[in-house]
């Protein structure tokens, strides 16, 4: 968040320049999805012609994936040309001008060193996220549309909550935000009452999340997508990303110390400073603000081999509550492992040894008789004994 | 304006880089992405130095010089980024270097062991990448990759070819063409650029093209170096694609005095080597060289070329004008000798003008190089045959003998070989080219089966004679296909498997040769003798009225020669035994033909410049022939050509033989512009690569 001075800065600096400007509104979404301007087509292609105008382009391109109608429709008459850019190999690294301008060029779109970039007709490139061409024109409507995890779209009013966002967004009681691709901001439990500037956001994602959702599958989601986006040029970025997501998942799977989690803050560290786009400040950025907000709950995996959200594997075990189960059997049916052991009237174990923790024995149970369990354990026998529950 | 870097005050301007400073004043800062021709892509921030004022490390390589900035190299902060950086890079990278083909040249290693950084804090993540070899030239060992994207950039923006770029391949980020094709297929030049400047051992020659026998460039130029006398091939040919026949030919004279000659029959070995063969077929040089030759309008290297040193005072003589004797006199004329020629024959050009058909060579073509040779003050003196080598000497500082190989062999063991009407392949080509009366009659049975066999037969046919080529070889294997079809062709018979027993007279004089046929035969590898699978009762007459033999050339010396030979008259050195340079009189020497035996006339000039250096060292010159007639071009940024791979060769046409046969006007017919421009272009430009700097190691650095 809060790059609006960069970005101003950059402005201004492209208004200053001699010579023909090309300005560039980037509606292509990072993660390859149907952009969320579409519905705010007319919104945007307004703003877009306000900022062509104060840094004296005499023309505007906007580039989008797929059909790109709305779009058009909305530039009618207008200096603004629409370009479908489904050839972009990946996201276009973004507050990188200069990928745009490769792109623009017939390369790959991937940033260089930050020095100004031409079009092959000789126009300067100027190129801008759509919510930066919003803020910087001025013109802030009143709504913004979001995807909340992924689908849920959502039309969010200024000065809502995150807190009524995610609640919008399909997670009633959620314990944390993250307002999501590629331009990563997380919110702790304490901070979701408050409200927050729609136009402030880079990115059209928010992930929202709740206490069965464990920090550690929320980190590795985002760190994955950065990771898919890297263009490999910067160390820091391709090598960092993925060192991270590594760690995290062996946060998951009982394998990291403090040492080597400690070690990928320090990279995270690095990483803020030493890349040439926002995929890697960002990718590192993220980590840092988990590791600050979120970082007591990443410590209980290392360090007490806790998961509270029940969901890593590797610190759940499942049992079959002595007091529910009557021996039916169909946990055994559903188990492809042979991980449970009874018979008829007899209540069911499940062996720690065999049990991949699936899960399918707790939807086959048609008593409700199986749970995962983290720390404490619910009390049960070692071996099949008869069933006490009379029915 | 001044900078400061680890307390050092240095001189710098605008626009440069910190690294560029600081390496130009010896400062070393480790660096990897940055090559010293490429544009910084500033993504392996090896060269992060702190700057005062500056919260964070910064990549010298892309940030620039500003008045009074303070820099140091090796700060606790840069220092982490740095070692942190190298330590990713080694976790990508596979941990065991020995038995990488890189290994002791590696930039790579070099700069770990430099930092001491190592990647056992982290995730392992090198993932096994298949080799892949099957391009030509090039191969691609992509598991040693680092992404530091040189060959990216050299790729596209120092040659504009835009074939490899980070791609997304199998989930991670790898180099490589757009959708995996082959190099060919993605429009490669193979101009080698991406593996000159690759820091490890991930893009590199195919196995056997860098050796430990030959000089790197030698190497990566194998025309030049085949060339015996090192023609700087793909200059030249890059001139002839420019259209620039002058610049051209002036780079083929930098090394001999007869391009249009050799353009007509050189046997162009270098066209074995050439690097092209490994895609589809070499380029046609021997042909370039003569689109060059024929098409050169200006002579702009005529002034330099025949500018001579001021006069030594010294005279030198030199027996024999052929092309051994002529390029000899042409440098030591060059050096400031008074050089004469002494050639027996009554026009100079030795095999050029009397011993090829000039149907292939002609001699104007010859004559006019000559004339050049003779601007510079060469005399040549023809119809003067020296008899003695060492009596010439009293009157010379120096003598080179460069007879050649000039009397053709007869097999006397046959019966009959002293007949009148047995004559030799040279007599045959003397006869035409320089107007000598013989006795052929109207039938000729040439024996033998090499090239020379089919000039005697190609020049017969255009002499109107009925030719029979009769020799040992199934499909007279011996020979060129090309210059034996082309005999054949024209009409000349071929006998075949045959064995000759004797040549027949009638009245005192030839009237057929008495053969058999054979199934095969094959040599005793102890006594040379001919051991023949004959096929019984096949004997038969084939007749004719003359015989010419094709068997080979010698010297024709005998001990009144003057200086000492060997048993089979060639020249010796007696401090060595073998035929040298050097002879058994100081001050006489000997090169060409007359110490090889009958070799190529390229190798004739490459001797003859060797003997030149080693004679004007001996008068008390240098030795020094090389020189720079004409600027030349090498634009590295050579763009795309689409289908470059599958570019056919342009073969010569040959006029059509009916035609050809009634005359003795040259039987090929020389490139169009088009078909030489064309031509030309195939070349992969091989010399480029050598233009690419070096980059520099730390131990470079004090």
């Amino acid at each position: 968040m809060n790059s609006f001075n960069l970005e101003k800065e950059r402005l201004e600096a492209y208004a200053a320049k001699e010579g023909k400007k090309l300005l560039v509104c980037e509606a292509v979404h990072p993660l390859g999805k149907e952009s969320v301007w579409i519905d705010a087509a007319k919104d945007l292609i307004d703003s877009v012609e306000i900022v062509r105008e104060k840094i004296g382009a005499e023309k505007a391109l906007v580039l989008c994936k797929g059909d790109g109608k709305a779009f058009e429709d909305a530039a009618a008459g207008k200096a603004i040309e629409v370009k479908t850019a489904d050839d972009v190999e990946y996201g276009m690294p973004f507050m990188a001008p200069t990928a745009v301008g490769r792109y623009l060029n017939g390369e790959q779109g991937y940033p260089c060193l930050d020095k100004p970039i031409c079009t092959p007709d000789g126009e300067l490139v100027c190129a801008f996220l759509p919510s930066a061409i919003i803020r910087l024109s001025g013109k802030l409507p009143e709504t913004r549309e979001f995807f909340v995890n992924d689908t849920n779209k959502v039309t969010v009013k200024q000065g809502q909550t995150w807190a009524e966002v995610a609640a919008a967004g399909g997670v009633a009681e959620a314990r944390g935000v993250i307002a999501g691709f590629p331009d990563f901001d997380v919110f702790g439990e304490d901070e979701l009452a408050q409200s927050f500037d729609i136009w402030s956001l880079e990115g059209d994602e928010i992930e929202a999340f709740d206490a069965n959702t464990c920090i550690t599958d929320v980190a590795l989601k985002l760190i994955t997508q950065c990771n898919d986006q890297t263009c490999g040029r910067c160390i820091f970025c391709r090598e960092g990303t993925l060192q991270i997501k590594l760690t995290i998942q062996d946060i998951q799977n009982g394998k990291a110390n403090m040492e080597s989690y400690n070690l990928a803050v320090n990279l995270a560290k690095q990483m803020v400073h030493q890349t040439l786009c926002g995929v890697g400040t960002q990718a590192g950025k993220l980590f840092l603000e988990l590791a600050d907000k979120f970082g007591k709950e990443l410590e209980d995996h290392i360090t007490s081999k806790d998961c509270k959200a029940l969901s890593c594997k590797k610190y759940i075990t499942y049992h079959v509550l002595q007091n529910l189960c009557t021996g039916c059997g169909k946990c055994v049916d559903a188990c492809d492992e042979d991980a449970i052991d009874g018979k008829p009237r007899f209540i069911h174990v499940i062996s720690k040894i065999d049990c991949t923790k699936c899960g399918n024995c707790v939807s086959a149970c048609p008593e409700g008789a199986i749970v995962k369990a983290g720390k404490i354990k619910p009390p049960g026998p070692m071996r099949p004994i008869p069933c006490r529950r009379k029915d | 304006m001044q900078i400061i870097i680890d307390n050092i005050s240095v001189e710098c301007q605008e626009g440069e880089s910190i690294l560029e400073v600081a390496l130009r004043n010896n400062i070393y800062i480790p660096h990897l992405c940055k090559h010293p021709d490429l544009e910084a892509s500033g993504g392996c921030r090896l060269c992060s130095v702190e700057i005062e004022g500056e919260e964070f490390p910064k990549p010298a390589c892309s940030t620039y010089v500003k008045e009074g900035m303070k820099i140091t190299v090796r700060g606790p902060k840069a220092d982490e980024t740095r070692k942190m950086a190298m330590e990713l890079i080694l976790a990508g990278h596979p941990s065991e270097c020995t038995g990488c083909p890189k290994y002791g040249k590696c930039e790579l290693q070099s700069m770990y062991q430099f930092l001491g950084a190592s990647p056992e804090h982290w995730h392992k993540t090198s993932k096994p990448v298949p080799d892949n070899k099957d391009n030509p030239l090039i191969m691609h060992l992509m598991i040693r990759c680092v992404r530091c994207g040189r060959c990216v950039h050299a790729c596209r923006d120092m040659r504009g070819v835009k074939v490899l770029d980070y791609r997304h391949i199998k989930g991670e980020i790898r180099i490589g063409t757009k959708d995996g094709v082959s190099l060919a297929d993605a429009g490669c030049r193979f101009c080698g650029a991406c593996i000159e400047v690759c820091p490890t051992g991930s893009i590199m020659d195919q196995v056997g093209l860098i050796t430990e026998e030959t000089t790197y460039a030698d190497a990566v130029v194998p025309c030049r170096a085949t060339c015996p006398a090192h023609i700087s091939i793909p200059e030249y040919i890059r001139a002839v694609k420019e259209g620039d026949c002058d610049t051209a030919v002036g780079i083929i004279r930098e090394k001999v005095p007869f391009p249009h000659a050799l353009g007509l029959v050189c046997n162009n070995r270098c066209e074995e080597k050439c690097k092209r063969g490994d895609l589809n077929d070499p380029l046609s040089i021997r042909n370039l060289k003569r689109f060059a030759a024929e098409n050169d309008k200006t002579q702009s290297w005529k002034e330099k070329y025949t500018a001579c040193a001021p006069d030594t005072g010294k005279k030198v003589a030199i027996i024999g004008g052929g092309a051994c004797g002529l390029t000899a006199g042409y440098y030591l004329r060059k050096k400031g000798h008074d050089v004469t020629v002494f050639e027996a024959k009554k026009i100079p050009g030795g095999h050029m003008t009397s011993g090829m058909p000039a149907y292939r060579i002609p001699t104007e073509a010859v004559l006019d190089e000559v004339k050049v040779i003779e601007e510079t003050g060469v005399k040549i003196v023809c119809d003067k045959k020296i008899e003695n080598a060492a009596e010439l000497k009293k009157d010379y500082d120096a003598v080179l003998v460069a007879i050649g190989t000039s009397v053709g062999k007869k097999l006397m063991y046959l019966p009959g070989a002293d007949l009148p009407q047995v004559y030799t392949a040279l007599d045959v080509l003397q006869a035409q080219r320089l107007g000598i009366d013989y006795d052929f009659g109207q039938t000729v049975n040439i024996i033998g089966g090499g090239n020379v066999a089919f000039d005697a037969a190609g020049t017969l046919v255009r002499m109107g004679k009925t030719v029979n080529v009769v020799c040992l070889e199934k499909d007279a294997s011996q020979a060129t296909p090309s210059e034996r079809d082309a005999a054949l062709e024209e009409g000349a018979n071929l006998f075949d498997s045959h064995s000759n027993e004797a040549i027949l007279a009638e009245n005192g004089r030839v009237c057929g040769l008495q053969v058999h046929k054979i199934n095969s035969f094959s040599f005793d590898p102890d006594t040379r003798a001919l051991i023949e699978d004959a096929i019984p009762d096949s004997t038969y007459v084939i007749p004719c009225d003359s015989i010419v033999f094709a068997a080979g050339q010698v010297t024709g010396l005998t001990d009144a020669f003057g200086i000492e030979l060997n048993k089979f008259g060639y020249p010796i050195d007696p401090a060595t035994g073998k035929s040298e340079y050097t002879t058994s009189v100081e001050g006489v020497f000997a090169a060409g033909d007359v110490i090889t035996g009958t070799k190529f006339l390229i190798d004739a000039i490459a001797g003859a410049r060797d003997v030149a250096s080693l004679m004007d060292k001996y008068l008390g010159g240098d030795g020094q022939i090389d020189e720079q007639l004409v600027e030349r071009k090498a634009d590295p940024h050579i763009g795309r050509i689409e289908g470059f791979a599958g570019l056919k060769r342009t073969e010569l046409k040959e006029r059509d033989a009916e035609e050809r046969k009634k005359d003795f006007d040259v039987s090929s017919i020389g490139f169009t512009c088009e078909e030489g421009h064309c031509e030309a272009e195939r070349c992969l430009q091989c010399d480029l690569r050598l233009n690419v700097s070096r980059p520099h190691f730390w131990s470079d650095f004090k």
